[in-house]
């Protein structure tokens, strides 16, 4: 089952304003993230399943894994029902794309790479609300 | 509950004195190790003797604490690892402590009577981050297991240590692995969300396993699909029961029980308001074994539930 409409709070919503960490613009401007690319699926009683399925706007593939991480976290904290996250790239949209998915999707790693002041501090630039 | 100071350090009012009271369990904070490590303590290993705890960390440096009447004291920072350190463990005999890194690296380091700590080989053989590593219960021979998608299996050979074996099967990252009690099998979970055992075939054996030379082939002779429906994260082999139980990422443990026509089935599963044991929508669970295995039962079996 595929939830696309109220009452569930859009995903969508959340990650729509997570600026790019290149440019002064949002995901959603550069079309890195898409409402086509955001599927929630109901697994348990109020527990969802959240798929996000992103283009990076250049191959390079740390910026790509950097997207990726702020997808995440903003997902993580903002998303109000229990879930559980997956994120990918688009296929065929990355060389490496495998490699970059395995990244992102490995919960150990993600904690690590947050543990990281440099790393921190531009993913928490990227998903800050504006002001 | 009022904050009561019980002397475990670093000025954080201890609240588990009162709360043991409360909830009866009789537990109580003893230490609290605060200064050893610069960023998460990912695993601690009491060594076999009780004496010793050791603690690895996403500094790269894993410490050795020694039990003492007031405490604990660290008495030696193990240093080397490039990067985060995943996991440690020690050795059946005590002398001997591996670690594992997002370095890719497997590490043996030694000790001696005087508690000096020496690193004794450093192992190259995966290709990637290394999440966990376990001894043999009973021999001087380590596995190890990594986002490679591989377990590896390491023992001394004329004064070096070297990779010995590589089980290759898994679709994605290994998370953790445990020998059986007698160490003829070893449990692995990954990403992949699947459970494989694999056994241990010594050269001249009966089934006709293939053997170079004088060392033993793993073949992977179970594999239990569909079980799971997202990452598994651990697996414990109870020496006890021969029960093997797995922690998954869809919040459920799991526990398998073998029968003793050598079939394996999920007796339990526990979530975490209500006890259910509905396998993952997405697969039909599937127990498949290997054409080594000398019986070739092949069943899902119906789950029941513990009391």
């Amino acid at each position: 089952r595929c939830f696309t409409a109220a009452p569930l709070p859009p995903a969508s919503d959340i990650i729509r304003t997570i600026r790019d960490p290149e440019k002064p613009n949002t995901l959603e401007e550069l079309d890195v993230v898409t409402e086509g690319g955001v599927e929630v699926q109901e697994i348990g009683e109020d527990e969802y399943l959240v798929i996000i399925r992103f283009t990076p706007t250049v191959p390079h593939c740390s910026l790509a894994t950097l997207i990726g991480l702020c997808l995440r976290i903003k997902l993580q904290r903002c998303l109000p029902f229990r879930h559980k996250l997956e994120i990918y790239i688009s296929e065929g949209t990355h060389s490496t794309e495998e490699d970059i998915n395995k990244q992102i999707n490995d919960k150990e790693r993600v904690a690590a790479a947050m543990e990281n002041p440099a790393l921190r501090d531009i993913v928490e630039q990227c998903v800050s609300e504006p002001d | 509950l009022s904050g009561a100071e019980s002397g475990c350090g670093r000025g954080v009012p201890c609240v588990h004195q009162a709360l043991s009271h409360v909830a009866g369990s009789g537990w109580t904070c003893r230490a609290v190790l605060g200064d050893g490590h610069q960023r998460t303590v990912r695993r601690v290993a009491w060594s076999p003797c009780g004496s010793y705890l050791a603690s690895a960390s996403f500094d790269g440096t894993t410490c050795v604490w020694k039990r003492q009447d007031d405490g604990f004291e660290c008495v030696a920072t193990l240093e080397g690892h490039e990067n985060e350190v995943k996991s440690v463990a020690w050795a059946p005999s005590g002398s001997l402590l591996a670690t594992c890194s997002r370095d890719k690296s497997v590490w043996v380091w030694e000790v001696d009577e005087e508690e000096e700590y020496e690193c004794v080989s450093v192992l190259n053989a995966h290709t990637q981050d290394v999440k966990h590593v376990v001894w043999h219960p009973s021999q001087e021979l380590l596995a190890s297991a990594s986002y490679d998608d591989t377990v590896r299996l390491y023992q001394e050979e004329e004064d070096d240590w070297v990779c010995c074996a590589t089980l290759e099967g898994h679709e994605s990252t290994v998370w953790a692995v445990a020998f059986e009690k007698g160490g003829e099998r070893l449990a692995s979970v990954s990403d992949d969300r699947t459970l494989r055992i694999w056994r241990r075939y010594n050269p001249g054996n009966q089934e006709g396993v293939a053997c170079s030379g004088s060392d033993p082939t793993w073949k992977c002779v179970c594999t239990l699909s569909g079980y799971h429906s997202r990452t598994i994260y651990d697996v414990s082999w109870c020496h006890l029961t021969g029960a093997l139980a797995t922690a998954c990422g869809d919040d459920a443990i799991r526990v398998f029980e073998e029968s003793p026509t050598l079939t394996l089935h999920c007796s339990a599963s526990v979530l975490r308001t209500s006890v259910e044991a509905e396998p993952s929508r997405r697969n039909r669970p599937r127990v498949s074994f290997s054409r080594h295995m000398s019986l070739m039962a092949l069943a899902v079996f119906p789950v029941s539930f513990l009391e």
